[in-house]
């Protein structure tokens, strides 16, 4: 049997196992208490927000953000990376255009964000890449923001830096998942 | 193959040799994470349901300390174990009576402290994507011979087994997550019967920001096996039966409240909430159960630096001179 059928065969019997233990739990009836034997009651922790939105297509994530970018995109940029990374992703920050063609050489890159007016021209030079990486606008003004539309067609997506955190994570990891089944072909 | 055979048989060992309770979160820590948390709950009980009409017959008041630790041995198995520290009183003027007519020692009005029952559980994550599906397995020991005889009783103090699965799902656009889970428990044998009962719990979460998170969160339990306690039970039941009512009652109870929980760094979480009993059989009636607490959350050396992983600074910034 190949390694790939084994997977698949594992993947299946992992699900009707899933399946078959939901479906038991449903039928069993439904039912903490406090009588005089129950003191305790263990509720209440949720969910931390790094473990909520981790990613599940961690992948490496280029910034391009040169030296001469104004300090709102530098501090929202600092603010994203951190979550990215808080999800799971490998984040790298180029401040020229040398280091960023230092890092485009690693053939891994699944993402390369930049500023709406420093994509374009990015565009030719990530396209032209082994790797085919997604290449996303960064919108960092909310007055700026009605031209994120206007960026949709060019680029793999726009993200507004200004935005919440779970707003921004779930459309990277929806990004990584789409770069990696495209290099995996039909 | 064989290491899942392998993996297999582990926690079936872990499961047969350790008894296992489980708090059944669907999402696991990663291998080498683990948390220690302490949870302090205070709780007053006003109302006794016999069976199912709601009598003042005392008030209790509970506090308890429960120490609990969870270790991610993989990414797909947790194993956790906790031990409650309780403190009872009760206040009124029907305490359990024994058969020679005496108060129980434990309903005298004043505070009784003790270790509880050792809890402790094994997971393992089946599904991780989209809903999340973990089942365990666990079980409650209790840690020494106490008085179960009593309305401050700390526990029912009987071997029980658990079994069940708990999901998850995040909306994540929304900031919104549930989780709950649902176990068979089944008790070791008393007057001639073996309780079992379901039990489930229900969290809704709303992430208000990164750090802070809003619970609205249920939890009920529905006995299939036991008898109904009625303001005749003294006298209607064997002495034995009646010795051991709050092990054999049929036990209805539906729980519902509130919570909020804060991330104060990347490992140290608080949280507290409040729940009160909406409906109950057989079964004491909380007004009030308020919890708060505090998580510490850890890693092995070995699995920080290992790339990946979520705690890992993956972050680094580089311009031409660095590269160089």
């Amino acid at each position: 049997m190949s390694v790939d059928r084994r997977n698949r065969w594992k993947e299946y019997m992992r699900k009707r196992l899933a399946l078959s233990v939901v479906a038991f739990g449903l039928i069993a009836a439904w039912g903490d208490v406090h009588a005089c034997g129950d003191k305790l009651m263990m509720l209440g922790r949720g969910l931390k927000f790094r473990t909520a939105y981790a990613s599940l297509h961690p992948g490496n994530i280029v910034f391009y953000l040169p030296r001469t970018s104004r300090a709102d995109a530098t501090a929202a940029v600092d603010k994203m990376q951190k979550f990215l990374a808080g999800a799971g992703h490998r984040v790298t920050i180029a401040r020229d255009p040398a280091a960023l063609d230092d890092l485009l050489r690693v053939p891994a890159v699944d993402l390369v964000l930049a500023d709406s007016s420093e994509a374009p021209r990015l565009q030719s030079r990530v396209s032209a890449l082994p790797a085919r990486p997604g290449l996303v606008a960064l919108v960092h003004t909310k007055h700026a923001a009605g031209s994120d539309k206007a960026l949709q067609g060019e680029f793999a997506a726009t993200i507004r830096s200004f935005d919440k955190p779970k707003e921004y994570l779930p459309m990277v990891d929806k990004l990584m998942k789409t770069v990696v089944d495209r290099r995996r072909g039909p | 193959m064989i290491g899942t055979r392998r993996a297999v048989l582990s926690i079936a060992t872990l499961v047969l040799v350790v008894p296992a309770y489980s708090r059944a979160q669907a999402i696991l820590p990663e291998k080498g994470e683990g948390s220690v948390a302490m949870l302090f709950t205070n709780s007053l009980a006003t109302k006794h349901y016999l069976p199912t009409t709601a009598f003042d017959r005392g008030h209790i008041d509970a506090n308890s300390l429960l120490v609990d630790f969870t270790f991610g041995l993989s990414d797909r198995v947790a194993v956790s174990a906790s031990l409650p520290f309780v403190a009872t009183r009760y206040r009124g003027r029907s305490p359990h009576l024994l058969e020679n007519g005496q108060r129980a020692l434990l309903d005298d009005g004043s505070w009784h402290v003790t270790p509880q029952d050792l809890r402790f559980g094994v997971r393992y994550n089946l599904i991780q994507r989209g809903v999340v599906i973990t089942p365990f397995v666990g079980t409650v020991t209790p840690s020494h011979r106490y008085d179960f005889f009593a309305h401050a009783s700390p526990g029912r103090a009987t071997n029980e087994i658990l079994a069940g699965v708990s999901a998850a799902h995040v909306f994540t656009g929304r900031g919104i997550f549930v989780q709950g889970r649902y176990a068979l428990g089944v008790g070791e044998r008393v007057v001639g019967s073996r309780p079992r009962h379901s039990e489930g719990q229900v969290e809704i979460g709303y992430f208000l920001t990164e750090s802070v998170r809003l619970l609205g969160m249920a939890s009920g339990r529905y006995g299939h096996t036991g008898i109904d306690i009625t303001t005749s039970s003294r006298s209607t039941l064997s002495w034995e039966q009646y010795y051991n009512h709050d092990r054999i009652a049929r036990e209805h109870a539906l729980n519902a409240g509130g919570g909020v929980s804060l991330t104060l760094s990347g490992s140290i979480d608080v949280f507290a909430s409040i729940l009160t009993t909406v409906a109950a059989r057989n079964s004491h009636g909380m007004k009030y159960s308020l919890t708060a607490g505090v998580s510490w959350t850890f890693r092995q050396p070995s699995e920080v630096r290992a790339a990946g992983n979520h705690a890992t600074p993956l972050v680094r910034c580089v311009c031409q001179k660095a590269v160089k």
